[in-house]
């Protein structure tokens, strides 16, 4: 019996040193293949960010349990939060932050609570200032210790410049922040490089969207070093653009309407045309994708396009004879009866029919003749790539809104946009100031400028610009009290916002934006020339007609104005790309970046 | 801080207008009714009737006739030493090394830019020490007799002269002692730990050119603004919960000590009721979709009102500076509205039959801030029997010592919220240090109750057992409103035995049990109705340890009530001579069969 409890033991004993051997081979700090394997995966405590010695002596005081210890504190804060003790749910969140320091939802979790959650339950708007700046405070922690996670330099670049910049309070909260020395000086310590160069405003002092910007800098640094962020590029690289962008249009809104505004818009279009020349990534791991990509990929495809029409005018019909063949006699009767006698039926299989009745490119290189089929096909497989190509810039164009931002880029570098804005904030600080004749006479002025730009750049019509404008003319209408008619300047302006506000009449949207589209290029067109030309009269709305100004050569809508004229790319064409042109003319209201405008 | 109703009731309302007194001598009984009955089945099973009854009342008999009278100050003293003694070599000074330990490091873990550090130091020591002592009473008091039984040393001890009683005083006089010196010392540790913490100094930097305004140097991460007076006198701002005074001395601007952050209020609570839209009696306050019900709102511009009686409120209690109060309204807004303006209110004091009302005091809602305001004793504007009048605040409105406040929101369709103990007068205020070891008091009554249970259940359990006992005791005491939660929110088909058939069933909890049978469903309803009964009168026997957690008074400020104070030293005893009783008779009964 001791015998057998003496081998037992000595098996035990055996058992744990042929354990422990593998284990100690594995886990040797450098050599071992654990260590090998944390150095090449860069998952080493030290690789992620600084070594907290608060953070892992709370991990190790929890002996394993600290999945536990984490979901009792998670539980806490919520119910602190519930309760409005917002000083310990603050505290518990820092525990939450010590026992799970890596976990990035936390610190992204956690600072939205404080910023834009707690925040707001405060009456006074400088305790709210407060909360924002704890959000901030937590994200930039966060970003200490996890120095590989630019998603969190992007969530400040979003609390630095919207929260502060956007929310209702934004005046008093842009005025807290460019007094807030320690946040200033806090941002600096805290490794933000440029706070007191890059993002100083005009007043030499930081400015909330101008130290957003920086953040975003650091994030795409990071992510261009190889770092990953679930976030698409172009929308990662749009922001830093953008908040320059935003930073002009806030010194404008605080009445700095002269060069300083205009330089602040200069950079600010210099950097969004800078952005569009980023690749964003290797399409189909051929070709750099950037966002000004388009007007070369529509030039070669319009090439391409020439080759093929020019090679496959014989097989285009054969192929198009194969395909007649296919189809039932019965079926393509239906194309013979006139589309008042349609039946519903009818109609749909027309439409099916038309459509399938037009060969693809592969189908008319199938039928052209040996010696020229090899080239054919090559060129439909170009053009197919291009297509596709075309496509993603298109989509990535519309996501980040990139001909919006590049006009309005351009147009409030104007001087007489700025002068138009400046009139306008000046008529409203005439009211303030109870000078109604000034401020009617102020109006006036600025109403001829604001339709000139209109004319200019019609896609600022229904955007914020025009927003703001048809704020400024409902407090004109006050003033005169009495409802504007046809007479008034910007009668086409504000017809046409009712139009796109009622949004049921789709055809004449698209016409009177055709025709705006046409009248503006001719007047941007004839602008770079040096021309004069006569100023379009206040529009006169009914009927729908394009008010073509025989001075002018009409030219064909082409996609905003970063397309130089040539004469060329300009003449209509009946193929595909003009198809994708027009369409992209249709001045659907862009899509918002990540909702730049919202605030909670 | 969230204060209850129940809180504001003096010793003698809660123990005789809401029947403490009643409920303990209800409880009293039941527990003689159930131990006399097990004493006899259990005698009963042992002896035979008879003989098993008179066993059973010749116990109760010594307990009384000779036990109690007999028992012997220097005896309970002798073993009350050696208690001492046994857990001075059982190295309890190691928990004392523990806290110091903690507290060194706490500054790591606490938030030093938190908006009142105050509150969460105080808060952080009182909970940690809290936690230690229990677990300290817990270990000294659970293995303490069965080492001795085990141990054989109690035959050394039950040979002498010794009874059952003093056995049960000397161990829990004993293990009190060293709980308290253990307390004592932590207690004075954490107390230079808070004021270590808090106090600081600035200076006055960026003065104004007319030297009448400034700002103070920035000192742990806050800095303040100040505005003299024309005598050279101000007070800055409040930041991080508190203020300070400056003076002009000479030339030179001097920055006092902190106000505010460490102080105990005598707050003046009063009784809260709303009226509705139409100026009646008529809700609750109304709840504008927050999960937490302790605020209720009341809607601006309109009749709705909250209304606070306030009783006993004499003009001793106040200083000659007038009538303080204090308020912690929030606010609701159901729009933005001008937001640099915050949401306002009116106050108006008025006499119980409101012949005499004062005008309305208007305010500014000062969300999650101490409101401190004041009034003059006399000279108040208002109105006496429908006449305009000077009012004078003791002799026209608190007559008897009694009057109204009623609160009402000025802004449409804004919303003010308050809850009972959110309006309060401020009597003159106590000292902090005070009320820091009433909260140690408070932590000290805990370690009694907990040293009283393992003491009992040590007598009949062996140590470990105890110790799982009496941790039992302590979760439940926590954490014993969960019970009363389900108990009150369960209907008849969420007890244990119905929620245990629906695992299997995969039956939602708020659906219907349904087994196609009646009589059996019926059956799980009548067995988990009494076991929810049984648990929840089991609940009860167990001490609230929650109730006896004041550490919010100290660290929001407010001094602990009196009567509040002494509800805890009279649940404590209460518990100290039930375990008494109960460690007794298992006593006893291990001395017969011994």
């Amino acid at each position: 019996m001791n015998k057998n409890s003496l081998f037992r033991k000595i098996a035990y004993v055996a058992a744990i040193v042929l354990l422990l051997g593998p284990l100690f081979a594995m886990g040797r700090p450098k050599s071992g293949m654990i260590g090998q394997l944390r150095a090449k995966y860069k998952m080493g405590e030290s690789n992620l960010g600084e070594l907290d010695p608060t953070s892992e002596s709370m991990r190790l005081g929890t002996l394993g349990m600290k999945g536990i210890a984490a979901t009792i504190l998670w539980i806490r804060a919520d119910y602190y939060k519930e309760e409005k003790y917002f000083d310990r749910f603050s505290a518990t969140l820092n525990q939450i932050s010590k026992l799970q320091p890596h976990f990035i939802s936390v610190w992204q979790h956690q600072a939205h609570n404080l910023s834009y959650n707690v925040a707001p339950e405060f009456e006074d708007y400088r305790q709210r200032y407060e909360w924002i700046k704890k959000g901030v405070d937590y994200l930039i922690r966060g970003t200490k210790l996890n120095d590989r996670k630019p998603i969190l330099q992007y969530d400040l670049g979003h609390y630095v410049g919207n929260k502060l910049g956007k929310a209702d309070e934004h005046v008093y909260y842009r005025s807290l922040y460019s007094k807030d020395q320690e946040f200033h000086t806090y941002f600096r310590d805290q490794g933000l490089v440029g706070i007191e160069t890059s993002a100083l405003d005009y007043n030499q002092k930081p400015d909330n969207w101008l130290t957003g910007k920086l953040w975003f800098d650091q994030a795409v640094a990071l992510y261009e070093a190889g770092a990953t962020i679930k976030k698409s590029p172009h929308l990662l690289m749009s922001y830093s653009p953008l908040w320059q962008m935003y930073y002009g249009e806030a010194i404008e809104s605080e009445g700095i309407l002269d060069q300083r505004a205009g330089f602040a818009w200069k950079q600010g279009g210099a950097e969004w045309a800078n952005f569009g020349t980023k690749s964003l990534y290797q399409f189909r791991q051929v070709a750099d994708l950037t966002l000004l990509s388009r007007k070369e990929t529509y030039a070669e495809m319009e090439t391409l396009q020439k080759q093929f029409d020019e090679l496959a005018v014989e097989a285009k019909t054969k192929a198009e004879q194969l395909i007649r063949k296919g189809i039932p006699a019965d079926i393509l009767k239906k194309l013979e009866i006139p589309e008042k006698d349609r039946s519903d039926e009818d109609k749909s299989l027309v439409v099916d029919l038309e459509r399938k009745l037009v060969p693809s490119m592969q189908q008319i290189a199938a039928q052209l003749p040996p010696s020229s089929q090899l080239q054919g096909l090559e060129i439909a497989r170009k053009l197919i790539f291009l297509k596709d190509f075309l496509r993603d810039i298109e989509s990535y164009r519309s996501q980040v809104n990139y001909d919006y931002w590049e006009t309005r880029a351009q147009a409030e570098q104007r001087e007489d946009m700025l002068e138009a804005r400046s009139l306008t904030f000046k008529a409203d600080q005439m009211i303030n100031e109870a000078n109604v004749p000034g401020a009617i006479e102020a109006y006036e002025k600025a109403w001829k400028l604001w339709h000139k730009l209109f004319s200019r750049y019609p896609s600022m019509i229904t955007e914020e610009v025009g927003d703001d404008v048809v704020k400024s003319v409902g407090r004109y209408k006050k003033l005169i009290d009495e409802e504007l008619n046809d007479k008034f300047v910007l009668h086409e302006f504000l017809e046409f916002r009712k139009l796109k506000e009622d949004g049921t009449d789709g055809k004449a949207i698209f016409e009177k934006t055709e025709e705006m589209n046409v009248r503006a290029r001719a007047l941007l067109d004839a602008e770079l020339r040096g021309e004069t030309i006569p100023e379009p009269e206040p529009a006169v709305p009914q009927p729908v007609v394009p008010q073509a100004d025989t001075a002018v050569k009409p030219v064909e809508p082409m996609p905003a104005k970063v397309e130089e004229a040539k004469p060329e790319q300009a003449k209509p064409e009946s193929s595909e790309v003009k198809t994708e042109v027009q369409k992209e003319e249709m001045p659907v209201r862009p899509p918002t970046l990540e909702n730049p405008d919202s605030q909670n | 801080m969230r204060l209850s109703p129940d809180q504001f009731w003096t010793y003698f309302e809660w123990l005789f207008v809401h029947s403490a007194l009643l409920y303990g001598f209800l409880l009293v009984l039941v527990l003689a009714v159930l131990g006399f009955l097990i004493g006899f089945v259990v005698a009963l099973l042992k002896h035979g009737p008879a003989e098993g009854f008179l066993q059973v009342s010749k116990l109760i008999g010594e307990l009384f006739v000779v036990d109690i009278p007999g028992t012997s100050i220097r005896r309970v003293g002798a073993i009350a030493r050696l208690a001492v003694k046994e857990a001075i070599r059982k190295k309890v000074l190691v928990v004392v090394a523990v806290f110091v330990i903690a507290i060194m490091f706490a500054g790591w873990y606490l938030d030093q830019q938190a908006q009142f550090p105050a509150r969460l130091y105080i808060s952080f020591v009182l909970t940690f020490t809290n936690y230690m002592v229990l677990v300290l009473g817990l270990f000294l008091s659970c293995f303490s007799l069965p080492s001795d039984i085990k141990s054989k040393i109690i035959y050394t001890i039950v040979t002498k002269p010794v009874r059952p009683t003093e056995l049960f005083l000397g161990r829990v006089l004993g293990f009190t002692a060293v709980g308290t010196l253990v307390l004592l010392l932590l207690g004075s540790m954490s107390y230079l730990f808070v004021v270590r913490g808090v106090i600081h100094e600035h200076e006055a930097i960026e003065i104004s050119a007319d030297g009448v305004s400034g700002k103070t140097s920035r000192q742990q991460f806050h800095s303040h603004e100040f505005v003299l007076d024309e005598t050279g006198n101000g007070i800055t701002n409040e930041t991080k919960g508190h203020k300070h005074v400056v003076s002009k001395v000479g030339d030179k601007i001097v920055v006092g000590p902190s106000i505010g952050d460490l102080e105990a209020r005598v707050p003046i609570y009063g009784m809260m009721r709303f009226t509705g839209r139409d100026g009646q009696v008529a809700n609750d306050g109304l709840n504008v979709g927050y999960m937490s019900e302790y605020h209720k709102y009341i809607e601006g511009d309109s009749l709705c009102s909250a209304i606070w009686t306030f009783k006993n409120v004499t003009r001793d209690s106040f200083s000659e500076g007038g009538l303080t109060y204090d308020m912690t309204i929030s606010a609701f807004r159901t729009y933005k509205g001008d937001i640099v303006t915050p949401v306002g209110g009116e106050v108006r004091f008025r006499s119980i039959d409101g012949s005499a009302v004062t005008e309305p005091f208007p305010f500014k809602v000062k969300e999650f801030q101490v409101d401190q305001r004041s009034i003059p004793f006399t000279g108040l504007k208002g109105s006496l029997n429908e006449q305009p009048a000077d009012l004078d605040f003791f002799k026209d409105i608190a007559k008897n010592g009694e009057f109204e406040v009623v609160i009402r929101c000025q802004d449409r369709n804004q919303y003010l919220g308050m809850a009972a103990g959110d309006l309060y007068f401020r009597a003159e205020p106590q000292a902090f240090w005070w009320n820091f070891i009433k909260g140690y008091i408070s932590i000290w009554l805990q370690m009694v109750i907990v040293i009283c249970f393992g003491v009992m259940f040590s007598t009949f359990l062996s140590g470990p057992v105890a110790i799982i006992a009496t941790l039992s005791v302590i979760v439940l005491g926590f954490f014993g409103f969960f019970v009363d939660d389900i108990i009150k929110n369960a209907d008849s088909d969420v007890g244990p035995v119905a929620s245990l058939i629906r695992i299997p069933l995969q039956s939602g909890s708020g659906t219907q049990l349904d087994l196609g049978n009646i009589p059996l469903e019926r059956a799980i309803r009548v067995v988990d109705k009494g076991i929810l009964i049984c648990v929840q009168t089991l609940s009860k026997a167990i001490p609230n340890l929650n109730e006896l957690h004041t550490a919010d008074f100290v660290a929001y400020g407010v001094n602990l009530f009196g009567g509040l104070l002494s509800r805890h030293l009279t649940v404590c005893a209460g518990y100290f001579l039930m375990t008494g009783i109960i460690s007794y008779f298992f006593l006893k009964t291990r001395e017969m069969a011994a």
